[in-house]
């Protein structure tokens, strides 16, 4: 079962404009792997570098932050803080030998539905290269 | 980590879920093999029941469901279906009256995020099983929350005493509303008070003004010379510090108007940036819409402007010096141009523009009629093609005794101080962003705090009269009836909390107080009213004390151990 799936990527979702992002992807029948997994948050600057953790022990090869747009989030610092935990974070999964780049941010607009299927792609494309984590990379 | 879910999940005895699985009609029937994903379903540890429905959504498929969660005695249940977002809403409602809390339902979208948007139907039915198994780990774990009501305090803030803080002052005194009105300047009028004759009322500006002040004289408590000094509190129920001249007193408030408006940039600042460099040596005078009008204001237009004989007015907008506010400065600038043509007939009047915003076009017949000259430049940039022509070097040569440039408008400084205070975001140039705009409308109403006006986006005074006029119905609405908020507030497990004052530091809402607990230990505990449920008490906490009320962080994780496996 974990072979068939080239890219398990986690995506962590914001419930404003982010998760609309990806409705609209679905309105639109927008494309992208299906390897891709929504958890939607109620803002993205809940996410804890213990949830993100947690997904990658869960078995996830890259985990996917979508947050608002800066300007835009409804509780006025959540995207902010997102951003400064996600580049927290990079650094403790980098040190945990599973590497930075399978942790990425991007932000959305609620009527990106096209880009939030071009972004999921073009990422589960960049963890499908990178494959599995190396569990013997990972220090014990 | 997964060893203390599954002790917690072992610790009671599971409730008994339902899985209702939506056909869509034969939208999902055909994209899905659903009879994999009921059978998945029903072999999930808690699952008593799973079926597969044609129109759960619909109004006989609400009732079966109704009757089936009696029937069969079920506590908790995942609806697989549309995005939450659509019908999703209606059926939890419905289920909602059978006096099963809210958060013992659960949406499972295998349409938007799993049918829609992969075309390989064996693909796409193991992601739906996977969504429908995360949905039930966490509808499993899910604790029953009640939603918060409050009543909030019939009294109205408006904030500026210019001509969209007079308008909706008016409105909501009116409707019968307590209105407070702050003014940061001596008198009420603001940018009333420096115009001539604004379109298309036909009266000057400051008769406008007079009758607005009159309108709200005596019914709305004005107080000039004030400003907002610090926000507390939730919708509904805010505690604002005022300060007049210094001295603060405290109000209470349960809904502000925000009507700041915007400041014109001088012509002495215009003329010192690069576009407009040095371009007093070859034209005559170069001044704004607003000095025009404050030159012009109370005389008769016929010799208004002396012995000048010819003037060119630029009616665009220039995005390197402005927010979008074509629509005003078009306006504006058609407006002064046919009253000046039509009062002095041998005046040479040029009018330069880029585009002109359709509803405009009486105005535009109008100044055309009267005998103004239209030029459209062929290079995007007005002001370049202003600057050249002036020299004399560019494909038109203009030469004016007077240049009428638009009155761009900008945030003061002091607004970004008022925008931090009330937390309204701003956009790249200061201007107040009204959040949400394409989600609803009235989502301001939600906090209790509107922008209006010219502090949103440069407004004609029709635009900002309108604007202050929904802002107060809307207003009104807000401050009669209940507040009934969903319980997403921060949650401090008093059992996990160790009082490191991490999260007290950390809240930007000052919702997080430290209290004297048992043996002296100081424990962080929220405040209902002034949490807005950020999250970021939970992103600090080392000892991971925090969490949202009706989603755990243990709900989380056990949606990640599925879709992460």
């Amino acid at each position: 079962m974990a072979d068939k799936r080239r890219s398990n990527v986690v995506i962590f979702t914001c419930s404003w404009y982010p998760a609309i992002a990806a409705d609209n992807a679905g309105v639109t029948n927008q494309q992208y792997p299906s390897d891709a997994r929504i958890i939607t948050l109620a803002c993205a600057g809940r996410l804890t570098p213990a949830l993100i953790l947690d997904a990658f022990g869960a078995g996830a090869r890259g985990v996917l932050v979508a947050a608002c747009k800066t300007e835009l989030c409804h509780y006025v610092n959540g995207s902010l803080t997102c951003k400064e935990i996600v580049e927290e974070t990079k650094d403790l999964v980098e040190l945990l030998g599973i590497g930075a780049k399978r942790l990425h941010l991007e932000t959305f607009d609620s009527e990106d539905g096209q880009r939030f299927a071009e972004v999921v792609s073009e990422f589960c494309g960049k963890i499908e290269k990178l494959g599995m984590v190396d569990v013997d990379a990972v220090p014990k | 980590m997964s060893k203390e879910t599954s002790t917690f999940a072992l610790s009671r005895a599971l409730p008994r879920i339902g899985v209702i699985i939506c056909q869509c009609g034969t939208e999902l029937s055909s994209a899905l093999d659903l009879s994999k994903v009921e059978e998945h379903a029903r072999a999930l540890s808690g699952v008593v029941y799973a079926k597969t429905e044609a129109y759960p959504c619909s109004r006989p498929g609400i009732a079966a469901l109704k009757n089936l969660l009696k029937e069969k005695g079920l506590e908790r249940v995942v609806i697989a279906g549309c995005t939450p977002r659509l019908h999703g809403r209606f059926v939890a409602k419905a289920l909602e009256e059978t006096a099963l809390n809210r958060w013992y339902i659960e949406v499972a979208n295998i349409r938007e995020h799993c049918s829609r948007v992969h075309r390989n139907k064996a693909e796409a039915t193991e992601k739906a099983k996977e969504l429908v198994a995360a949905s039930v780990k966490k509808v499993a774990l899910a604790e029953a929350c009640e939603p918060i009501k409050s009543k909030p305090r019939n009294a109205v803030l408006v904030v500026g005493g210019g001509a969209s803080g007079l308008a909706a002052s008016g409105t909501l005194a009116d409707l019968g509303n307590d209105v407070t009105l702050v003014e940061k300047e001596d008198v009420l009028g603001g940018m009333l008070l420096k115009l001539d004759k604004p379109y298309p009322f036909g009266k000057s500006a400051k008769e406008i003004a007079k009758e607005r002040i009159s309108r709200i004289d005596g019914r709305v408590r004005i107080f000039t010379r004030t400003e907002v000094y610090s926000l507390k509190g939730a919708p509904g129920q805010y505690l604002v510090q005022l300060s007049t001249d210094g001295k603060l007193k405290e109000q209470e408030f349960g809904a502000i108007v925000v009507a700041v408006g915007a400041e014109c940039i001088s012509v002495e600042e215009l003329l010192r940036t690069p576009l407009l460099k040095g371009i007093s040596e070859f034209a005559g005078r170069v001044i704004t819409q607003l000095e025009l009008e404050a030159e012009t204001a109370g005389k008769p237009a016929r010799g208004v402007l002396g012995n000048m004989r010819s003037v060119l007015f630029v009616g665009a907008s220039v995005p390197e010096l402005s927010h979008s506010g074509a629509r005003l400065f078009s306006l504006v600038a058609l407006k002064n141009a046919a009253i000046l043509k039509e009062g002095n007939p041998d005046l040479q009047a040029w009018f330069l523009f880029d585009d002109l915003p359709s509803d405009l076009e009486r105005e535009f017949r109008r100044a055309r009629n009267a005998g103004v000259q239209f030029v459209r430049p062929d290079d995007p940039s007005v002001l370049r093609f202003v600057r050249e022509g002036l020299r004399g070097c560019g494909d038109l040569e203009i030469n004016v005794d007077l240049v009428v440039l638009p009155s761009f408008l900008r945030m003061p400084s002091s607004a970004r101080k008022l925008a931090e205070v009330l937390r309204i975001p701003v956009d790249a140039r200061g201007f107040f962003i009204q959040p949400h705009i394409k989600l609803w409308r009235n989502d301001f109403a939600e906090r209790g705090i509107f922008v209006i006006g010219s502090c949103h986006s440069p407004a004609t005074l029709l635009e900002a009269s309108e604007h202050a006029t929904a802002a107060a119905s809307l207003t009104t609405r807000f401050v009669t009836s209940e507040i009934v908020r969903a319980p997403l507030l921060s949650n401090i497990d008093r059992k996990v909390c160790r009082g490191c004052r991490r999260c007290f530091e950390a809240c930007q809402w000052d919702a997080i107080e430290m209290i004297k607990r048992e043996s002296d230990i100081e424990l962080a505990v929220v405040d209902e009213v002034l949490c807005t449920g950020c999250g970021v008490c939970s992103t600090v906490c080392i000892n991971g004390a925090p969490s949202l009320a009706p989603v755990s962080q243990k709900q989380i994780r056990a949606m990640l151990e599925v879709v992460g496996a």
